[in-house]
């Protein structure tokens, strides 16, 4: 139900896109008279509308004027396609951490989510990418995270599998599941289970199935084909509608919006297609019930890219050697529900790119509740490794400098674990001062290259670039979100 | 260079109402239901202005003297839009006009920055649905046919990714606030 503020707003958008009916123009009329603040917002929304009014007329001249004089050039190698996406996910990592402007005074930079630069360098035949797998064995092999889907058929034998599309739409799928990447914007599920997450941005996102075609509306819904031409439907938020799939001989017919079945939160509808369209009501399953269990979204994160792995503990091995085979950034969940009884320090809380990570007197406040995560890395490479990881709730406040984190351990660590505690200050991320961004010092901790942190503009998503000695040096640095709790 | 006892040149007018266009336009939208209603009264307000151009005695004057020509013809304009489709009352479009004179100087213009900043963080394809209903009648629903949607799924998607907007705006100038 929307609250009263929001209608209104509502309204006034129809209004200035010229939607409303008489009733609405009445009722519209009616709050404006009574309630000065929403005729600021409609004042600010005239604004805006004017601000996107000029900027749609300079994106057409623009568009125009690059037409007439720029003809873009036709790319048709298809051995350029391969090339592009066998390195488009490195180039993404890089992207998204490179771009940025350093130092303090970008710390409110706008930091584009990782999703947001895939469209412009995928390659024409990708429409998704591979984020994410638990255990998944693919019928085809090859299929690695990180790596790019193009159109066509995949199967999935056994596990979980994570892609997101390059408008931000996110399919969790679990096998065994049979389904077909048929365009930029649509996945055909042919059996099998998955889990939709389609951002309120997700222009024309299609998700269909032998028997229905699925809307969403800004939703979060499970879809389960069987081989006996079923298909469940469970709307974990939001709204969804479904209709029946189109006539193939029409396929670009209209269908009256009034066709489509509406299914709300909470709900699960089963669609029967034998003898016409039916449905029927059967309990409703959670994202957990209809992916399993395996699957590290239990941890209260969303998204793995790069060289990130989640791990149960550091022992006192982890501490000694370093990590075998291609180094990775471990990720360890620590504690959870943690209340601070006092104020804590961290080395940062605000969006941005950070690339010095000294005391810098910012503080969580009394009272907040927490879960920790502690990441850690060590590397016989002495190279940069990269890695993305969003959390399914906001960053409250990250810990990279040595003093902090010990301060921290009794907090957030988990009993059991081993905390180094012979690095000195080399423990966290360096360098730790601005000076030695370009000129770092000689350290046994630190690698050859400054330690890098991106926190996103909506607080959920951490990009990093760490580096350490490959015989001494160690990363680490604690994740605070806010708790579920 | 005007004093303030004497009127503003042709070409000093000019500059100023090219300076303050788009908020005399936001001024309008304001006021008014249509895109078409909004510069049919920007041009005939323009023209009363040039012609009225003798009554500001200095630039500073401009801005409000112009808001207040604006209003006359918005308000004739509600009434020739008002025989052919639902429009507010003029009553409340009084009320509105008498507010909307009180925005902030530059304050178009941050907000102009600040949505920019969050255009260049939608895909293309959002861009041009947002963009769908400035450039020509019906914009949505040809663009629904293109992408194979109906019209009205893609009048709610527009709704939310202008709701998204107006909040990425307004988180952008706060922060921006906050750091100076």
């Amino acid at each position: 139900m929307k609250s009263g503020n929001s209608r209104i707003e509502e309204l006034i958008e129809r209004y200035q896109m010229g939607v409303t009916d008489e009733d609405e123009v009445a009722e519209l009329e009616q709050a404006l008279k009574e309630n000065a603040g929403m005729r600021e917002a409609l004042i600010a929304a005239a604004r805006l509308d004017t601000i996107l009014h000029e900027e749609a007329l300079n994106a057409a001249v623009d568009a125009e004027s690059k037409r007439v004089d720029f003809p873009q050039p036709i790319i048709s190698s298809k051995a350029v396609f391969a090339a592009a996406a066998a390195v488009v996910a490195l180039a993404l990592l890089i992207q998204f951490q490179d771009n940025r402007p350093t130092g303090p005074d970008s710390a409110q930079a706008l930091v584009t989510p990782v999703a947001e630069s895939k469209s412009e360098s995928a390659p024409r035949d990708t429409v998704a990418r591979l984020v994410a797998v638990v255990d998944a064995e693919w019928r085809d092999d090859g299929l690695q995270p990180g790596g790019a889907l193009a159109i066509g058929g995949f199967v999935l034998n056994r596990g979980t599998a994570d892609m997101e599309f390059n408008d931000g739409a996110r399919i969790s799928l679990r096998g065994p599941a049979v389904f077909e990447l048929k365009a930029a914007n649509h996945l055909h599920l042919i059996s099998g289970k998955l889990v939709a997450n389609i951002p309120d941005d997700g222009l024309g996102f299609l998700l269909t199935t032998p028997q229905s075609e699925v809307i969403d509306l800004g939703t979060e819904f499970g879809l389960a084909v069987d081989g006996a031409g079923r298909t469940d439907v469970h709307v974990i938020s939001g709204l969804v509608e479904v209709y029946e799939p189109r006539n193939p001989d029409d396929p670009l017919g209209m269908r009256s919006i009034q066709t489509g079945i509406k299914i709300a939160e909470g709900q699960a509808r089963r669609l029967e297609t034998d003898g016409g369209f039916r449905l029927e009501d059967i309990p409703f399953h959670s994202r957990q019930e209809i992916l399993g269990n395996q699957r590290f979204d239990n941890l209260g994160l969303s998204l793995l890219r790069g060289s990130i792995r989640v791990k149960d503990t550091v022992s006192k091995s982890d501490l000694k050697i370093p990590a075998s085979g291609r180094p990775r950034i471990e990720v360890i969940p620590e504690r959870t529900g943690v209340l601070l009884e006092e104020e804590t320090a961290v080395t940062f809380r605000s969006p941005g790119n950070y690339r010095y990570f000294g005391a810098s007197g910012q503080m969580i406040p009394a009272g907040t509740k927490v879960d920790s995560y502690l990441l850690h890395f060590r590397s016989t490479e002495g190279e940069p490794i990269r890695g993305v990881i969003k959390f399914d709730r906001p960053i409250v406040g990250l810990i990279c400098n040595a003093n902090q984190l010990v301060a921290t351990d009794a907090l957030g660590g988990l009993h059991g674990v081993n905390f180094p505690s012979n690095y000195g200050g080399w423990r966290g991320l360096e360098p730790h001062a601005p000076d030695q961004v370009q000129n770092p010092p000689s350290t046994q901790g630190g690698g050859g290259t400054p330690d890098e942190v991106t926190v996103s503009q909506d607080m959920t998503t951490l990009g990093l670039s760490v580096n350490v000695h490959p015989i001494k040096g160690v990363d680490q640095l604690r994740v605070l979100v806010l708790s579920k709790d | 260079m005007s004093t303030p006892d004497s009127n503003l040149g042709e070409a000093e007018w000019m500059r100023l109402f090219v300076r303050h266009e788009q908020e005399l336009r936001a001024y309008a939208r304001a006021l008014l239901p249509t895109w078409e209603a909004v510069e049919d009264t920007l041009q005939e307000a323009s023209v009363v202005m040039w012609k009225k151009r003798d009554q500001l005695e200095d630039e500073s004057g401009f801005l409000p003297w112009a808001k207040v020509i604006v209003r006359f013809e918005a308000l004739r304009a509600r009434r020739a839009v008002a025989r052919d489709r639902l429009v507010l009352t003029e009553d409340i479009i009084s009320i509105l006009a008498q507010e909307a004179m009180e925005t902030p100087d530059g304050l178009l213009e941050q907000e102009r920055c600040a949505l920019q900043k969050c255009l260049k963080r939608l895909t293309d394809d959002h861009r041009k649905l947002l963009f769908a209903p400035y450039l020509q009648e019906g914009g949505v629903k040809s663009l629904a046919e293109q992408t194979n949607r109906s019209a009205n799924s893609l009048y709610k998607l527009l709704g939310r990714l202008r709701g998204k907007l107006k909040h990425c705006v307004a988180q952008t100038l706060s922060m921006e606030a906050e750091t100076t």
